[in-house]
């Protein structure tokens, strides 16, 4: 899915070029996915241009020697940029890699080759769209595709991505295909990815739980690694990014190789560090939000036509600072912190790197080892073995002589995947089944040591059994899929939190034995099924590009620990936090309609859905009247939050478009998405649904001059709407008001041999506007980020390998 | 010819990349380390890592003139866990003087290790404030009719050296029984560490509180006592 960024250059002999400007050169264009021909793409190699004929061909003549670039675009396809040495006549083949829908800003929405197209909506973010992101944190990175938000936290200005509503508890993180295993029920607790480890992110948005599993019910984000590399030789990315706000800096370099006398080995070796000191809001910075990352990885592989092994590794280490506003004290406090407008004693807030208490420190490794064997005309078989270590401890401030962390959580999951592709199955002259069956299972073994009660240690084992199958024609597709997951899961509650769940008759005792040391190890399981059933039609023959999907899905999720068993305040909000273990299975009923259009100038894109949950698991207020409702601490009267089941209704939709007449040097994008979630027990809205947003932008690009090629400068505003639907009792404080945003780009690519280094410049809150975030646990205490502008250089290299590209012909 | 200038290009590529690494690196340096355990041992399981738990509050009140002192405690022992915490009851005698000692109390270690040795060593970070609709006093709007009357009795320099202002702690008090009544004795614990390098105990806290403002610092304690003054 990456983008082709092979080298075309003439045949080989042209040593002996030319001299004067008579070379000419041809082509033809076709679609990378269904090797057809691309009419109408605008090819400019230089100064000159000309456009694809109906078979996609096209000639230049009368071309100078010389090093030139060639840029072959059409709106509905990635451009491909690639420098080209113009020595002698010459034949150069592009193969364009679609996007079927459309690129909005930096967003690329994708609807891949049929037989790979989602049912529902999807967005890839590649190439240069991905590359444009560099330097951000990943939950920023996706932020760009609509439907995508985020919630910030207050640690070093992280974030998890919100879908369609949904963050992390409802929505699937795989990297390299592996689902992400940390503490992802903590709303403070940001992924331990690296984003300059991806090739392509992938937001498939909707219920998508047949193919990934249960939790896939907002959506499911794949970040993928580039491919590895099969060429011989060796090339590589280097990133320099430096950001005004926070001071902030990454270096990241990665690098490919591929044996010359062992055809098939190959290898990869990455790495970055990025740090930065405390975010500046308009007025004061955020005390202590520093961050230090560094991530390190490797993998090697042997690929080969009948079967591909690869063996990787990879470390995230993070040391985020949490902003010393954020305080976690009792609802007075919280409210009189508010009414100041500011945090108590912002003017000696500093804006240094120094991280101090209170802190959060990660640390997470994974191993893939991964086995794709060829079986003959069956098909494709790929399983994969996965180890994580997640390791995370938190600083609290504490008197002097209290050393080390005051919560440590240790998660340790193995995982193993067997997925069977079936070679498509010819039913008719243009009609085929596609199928694809899979298994996984899943151990984890998570350790909770602090002083006060949170989550049990607990043990779990769960496992999954899929098929989907696929019926494809010229003009339709018919998909059904089916799913089996089982979950077991043993809680081991030490003395004092299984006396106090007990005491509040929150356990579900029968489940439970009494341990040696006075606590009680309960043991659960679960079973769900789940089921999908989707139709994509073509209704205009001649127009491929206009597409409608419709799914219909049904799946179940499980409850995770902290909603079984959460017994302690919650991070960031002056609540205590109860689970309840009694929970069951939480089943989502979802449709969603997509439409897609692209042509020559514009491409555009819509999708409309609305899921039903009965058994929805929240996060809400206990009736302070109630037996629950208020609890006294030691530091303060405390409302008292549990997760209940309530009947729950999410829909909305996301539509965006990109204009881009071929002949124009200016377009025009814009997105907009919309969520609606109303809890249908208690007739109340649900609360931190990410509020109404729109995004237009223009986009001018400039013609290439001396060595710059690819030039474009853009302005983009975003506005935020307020959230007006909202539950008084569910939150502490209103929701805060709506807020614009300009943004700016400007960028740069300039072929020098066989690099490509590129410049680029972001400006983000340009206005310097205050505001604060709805889906931001910041908003309670201080206010978002300021201006900033991000500058990075980029350098692709190719080294140590043949000099002629892989893709040429004569 | 061109295999050279493409290896020099790589080996300028990673020196690009490296030495901004390194300086980043450099750059770390400023960093400390507070926690002095960056190590990050995976094998330390254990339960060495300690939290400041604080279960217990305890108000001991000694009549000035002499007699039983009276005492009463706020408990929570399940920490921040779903039970709810208790405190006695307090009944005093009209027109009585009482010194109010306040001590704290971890009851979840065996033995109960005592936190207000540890507030005293650190009394120039630490502030005990005495509120409630039973109480006249710094931390109080001017109630003429609540029936105790509260001044703080020790100051910073009674628990060891100190630097700036002597500001009072709040671990030693006066207590007046003014008038028969009952109401609400609340007391509050903050800490109140250096602020990159600036004290946030300053003078004038008490006031803030009374006017119900925003006050620097952490809420280590705030719990309420139902007082009967007879």
């Amino acid at each position: 899915m990456a983008m082709d960024l092979a080298i075309a250059t003439p045949a080989p002999g042209a040593d002996a070029a030319p001299t004067a400007c008579t070379i000419a050169v041809h082509g033809r264009v076709v679609d990378a996915v269904t090797g057809e021909s691309v009419p109408g793409a605008r090819v400019r190699l230089g100064e000159l241009v000309t456009a694809t004929d109906d078979d996609g061909r096209w000639q230049l003549g009368a071309l100078c020697p010389g090093r030139e670039s060639l840029r072959v675009e059409r709106a509905d396809y990635g451009p491909s940029t690639r420098p080209v040495r113009v020595t002698a006549n010459a034949s150069i083949d592009v193969a364009l890699e679609p996007y079927a829908v459309l690129r909005i800003d930096d967003v690329v929405v994708e609807a891949p080759a049929p037989s790979r197209s989602e049912m529902g909506a999807s967005t890839t973010l590649d190439g240069e769209a991905l590359d444009r992101t560099r330097g951000r944190n990943l939950a920023d990175s996706m932020a760009r595709i609509p439907g995508v938000a985020v919630l910030r936290t207050a640690a070093g200005g992280m974030g998890k991505p919100i879908i369609r509503g949904q963050d992390e508890r409802r929505s699937l993180l795989l990297f390299d295909r592996v689902r992400h295993s940390g503490q992802k029920w903590g709303v403070d607790h940001a992924p331990e990815i690296d984003p300059f480890a991806a090739g392509s992110i992938k937001v498939i948005k909707g219920v998508s739980a047949i193919r990934w599993g249960p939790d896939a019910i907002g959506g499911v984000m794949l970040v993928d690694p580039p491919p590895l590399r099969t060429a011989p030789g060796v090339a590589g990315r280097a990133h320099l990014v430096g950001v005004s706000n926070g001071k902030r800096g990454a270096a990241a370099l990665g690098i490919d190789g591929a044996h010359r006398r062992l055809p098939g080995l190959t290898w990869r070796v990455e790495g970055n560090v990025t740090r930065g000191a405390a975010i500046v809001t308009p007025r004061y910075p955020l005390d202590n939000t520093g961050t230090r990352q560094w991530n390190v990885g490797t993998t090697l592989g042997y690929l080969s036509e009948r079967f591909d092994v690869t063996l990787g590794w990879r470390r995230n280490d993070m040391r985020n600072g949490l902003c010393t506003c954020l305080r976690n004290d009792s609802p007075d406090e919280f409210e009189q912190s508010f009414a100041l407008g500011r945090p108590v004693n912002a003017d000696l807030y500093s804006r240094e790197y120094r991280i101090e208490r209170p802190l959060q420190r990660t640390i997470h490794d994974v191993g893939i080892a991964r086995s794709r064997v060829r079986l003959g005309k069956a098909g494709d078989l790929t399983a994969t073995y996965s180890l994580q270590h997640n390791d995370r401890r938190e600083y609290a401030i504490v008197r002097e002589g209290v050393a080390g962390p005051q919560y440590e959580f240790d998660l340790r999951t193995h995982g193993g995947d067997i997925v069977f592709e079936r070679t498509p199955l010819p039913l008719g002259p243009r009609v085929a089944m596609i199928g694809t069956y899979g298994a996984s299972v899943q151990h984890q073994d998570n350790t909770y040591d602090a002083n006060l009660t949170l989550i049990p240690d607990y043990t779990q084992t769960m496992g999954g059994v899929f098929g989907v199958e696929r019926l494809v024609a010229d003009r339709w597709e018919l998909e059904a899929g089916a799913r089996y997951d089982g979950l077991a899961r043993t809680a081991d509650l030490g003395e004092r939190d299984f006396l106090s769940q007990r005491g509040t008759g929150r356990l579900h005792e029968a489940r439970c034995t009494p341990t040696a040391r006075g606590g009680g190890r309960c043991s659960y399981d679960f079973h769900s099924g789940s089921a999908s059933l989707g139709a994509l039609v073509r209704p205009l023959a001649q127009v491929r590009e206009f597409e409608v999907k419709l799914e219909l899905a049904s799946a179940g999720r499980f409850p995770q620990i902290d909603e079984q068993f959460l017994n302690g305040t919650a991070p960031s909000f002056p609540v205590i936090g109860l689970g309840d273990s009694r929970l069951g299975v939480e089943r989502t009923w979802g449709s969603s309609l997509t439409v897609s259009y692209a042509n020559e100038w514009l491409a555009t894109d819509g999708s409309a859905y609305a899921n039903y949950a009965d058994d929805y698991i929240y996060f809400g207020p206990e009736p302070s009247d109630g037996p629950l409702g208020l609890n006294e601490t030691i530091r303060g009267t405390f409302p008292v939050f549990s997760f209940r089941s309530v009947g729950a209704v999410f829909y909305g939709g996301e539509v965006g478009f990109r204009v881009a007449p071929p002949t124009w040097p200016v377009e025009i994008d814009g997105q907009a998405a919309l969520v609606r979630a109303r809890d249908l027990r208690n007739a109340a809205y649900l609360a931190f649904v990410p509020a109404d947003r729109y995004q237009l932008g223009l986009t001018y690009r400039w013609p290439d001059a001396w060595k710059l090629r690819g030039g474009f400068v853009g302005v983009t505003g975003t506005f935020v709407d307020r959230q007006r639907r909202f539950d008084v009792g569910a939150d502490f404080l209103a929701p805060p008001p709506g807020y614009f945003q300009l943004g700016a780009q400007a960028g740069v690519s300039m072929p020098l041999a066989q690099q490509t280094l590129r410049f680029a410049v972001v400006g983000t809150n340009l206005t310097n506007a205050r505001f604060r975030e709805y889906t931001s646990l910041l908003r309670y205490f201080a206010d978002e980020p300021g201006w900033e502008l991000l500058v990075r250089l980029s350098l692709d290299f190719e080294a140590l390998g043949p000099k002629a590209a892989n893709r040429k012909s004569s | 010819m061109k295999r050279l200038s493409a290896s020099t290009t790589l080996s300028l590529a990673l020196s690009f990349a490296m030495s901004l690494t390194v300086g980043a690196c450099a750059d770390a340096e400023d960093d400390h380390d507070d926690d002095g355990h960056d190590d990050h041992d995976h094998d330390d399981h254990g339960h060495d890592n300690e939290t400041e738990v604080l279960t217990t509050v305890t108000l001991t009140l000694t009549p000035a003139g002499g007699g039983a002192p009276v005492t009463a405690s706020f408990r929570d022992l399940d920490g921040d866990g779903s039970m709810s915490g208790t405190s006695d009851p307090l009944t005093l005698v009209a027109g009585t003087d009482y010194t109010l000692g306040v001590s704290f109390l971890n009851e979840l270690e065996n033995p109960p290790e005592d936190i207000t040795e540890e507030i005293e060593k650190e009394a120039e970070e630490h502030q005990v404030f005495v509120y409630g609709s039973a109480v006249v006093g710094p931390a109080t709007s001017n109630d003429p009719s609540a029936i105790l009357l509260h001044a703080y009795a020790d100051m910073e320099s009674d628990y060891g050296p100190n630097a700036g202002d002597d500001l009072p702690v709040g671990l030693a008090n006066t207590i007046g029984a003014q008038a028969a009544g009952t109401g609400e004795l609340q007391i509050m614990l903050r800490h109140l560490p250096l602020l990159n390098g600036n004290d946030q105990k300053v003078a004038g806290l008490a006031d803030l509180l009374a006017r119900g403002e925003a006050l620097p610092g952490d809420v280590d304690v705030d719990v309420t006592f139902t007082v009967t003054v007879q």
